[in-house]
């Protein structure tokens, strides 16, 4: 087992932490919201969030006899805000602050985050959404 | 006692006449079997994290070559088609407010990536030797 364990949570909290002024939820944990994709109830929904998903990446250059020192990580963020696409782009700037931040996760530091793609705003179930995907080494 | 080497451009000429013929087959196949490559990855990833919900989604992942040497690009992509039962590639891949994205193709592209930049950069070793 490497140095760099597979522990997703501490970098949901250090990627939760560097975004400024944006809550950052789980898919099914977002207030107001059901789990399985209805309104429970709407006036608790945030006027803008971010969903964040991180997982590994496979490093295909790694060499066998190295020992890995680098592990790859993608976090896939979905920026949603309610009744007007600009609160969606609201939140689509602040998850965007992350691009070139060094993050210290697990008392270990990342290479500086890299934007690999994003969307622009979309409606999409009666909100708006935005797609960014982030890959970054520790 | 003596060694004597013989050869001459005519020969040079002819070689690198053989490699004229022999590099826009290779370049080919090998575009061909790397979106092949591909789609097989990004096929099994799917198959992996969507094939409960969607039983036919993976079925949708397939590869095809777009430029034959035309200008002398080739050229093939390789990911789900819609079909049957819809689009279903939007919302698995890139997810949605109520789904977290799959991102099959994503993965598959980081397995992609370098492997065809290091076929693509072997390739004048086979020809020139």
């Amino acid at each position: 087992m490497s140095v760099h364990g597979p522990d997703v949570a501490d970098h949901r909290d250090a990627i939760a932490g560097a975004v400024i002024n944006l809550p950052l939820y789980e898919y099914g944990e977002v207030p107001g919201l059901l789990g399985s994709g209805g309104v429970k109830n709407p006036g608790a929904v945030p006027l803008s969030y971010g969903l964040l998903q991180v997982e590994r990446v496979t490093n295909p250059t790694r060499r066998t006899v190295a020992r890995a020192v680098r592990t790859k990580w993608r976090a896939t963020l979905r920026a949603v805000g309610k009744h007007h696409p600009d609160n969606c782009r609201m939140a689509l700037n602040a998850l965007l602050s992350l691009e070139n931040q060094r993050l210290e996760i697990a008392g270990h530091t990342t290479t500086p985050l890299a934007v690999e793609s994003t969307d622009d705003a979309e409606p999409e179930d009666g909100f708006f959404s935005a797609l960014i995907r982030i890959t970054y080494a520790l | 006692m003596k060694v004597r080497v013989i050869g001459g451009v005519k020969d040079l000429e002819r070689d690198l006449t053989g490699i004229v013929r022999q590099v826009p087959g290779d370049l080919r196949r090998t575009v061909r079997e790397g979106a092949r490559v591909g789609n097989v990855a990004a096929r099994d990833l799917a198959r992996a994290s969507s094939g409960k919900h969607a039983r036919l989604y993976p079925r949708t992942f397939t590869s095809e070559m777009l430029l034959h040497g035309l200008g002398g690009l080739y050229a093939a992509v390789y990911g789900p088609e819609p079909r049957g039962q819809g689009n279903l590639a939007p919302i698995l891949e890139n997810g949605s407010v109520n789904n977290p994205a799959h991102n099959n193709l994503a993965r598959s592209a980081d397995l992609m990536g370098p492997s065809l930049a290091g076929e693509v950069r072997r390739l004048p070793e086979r020809w020139f030797w």
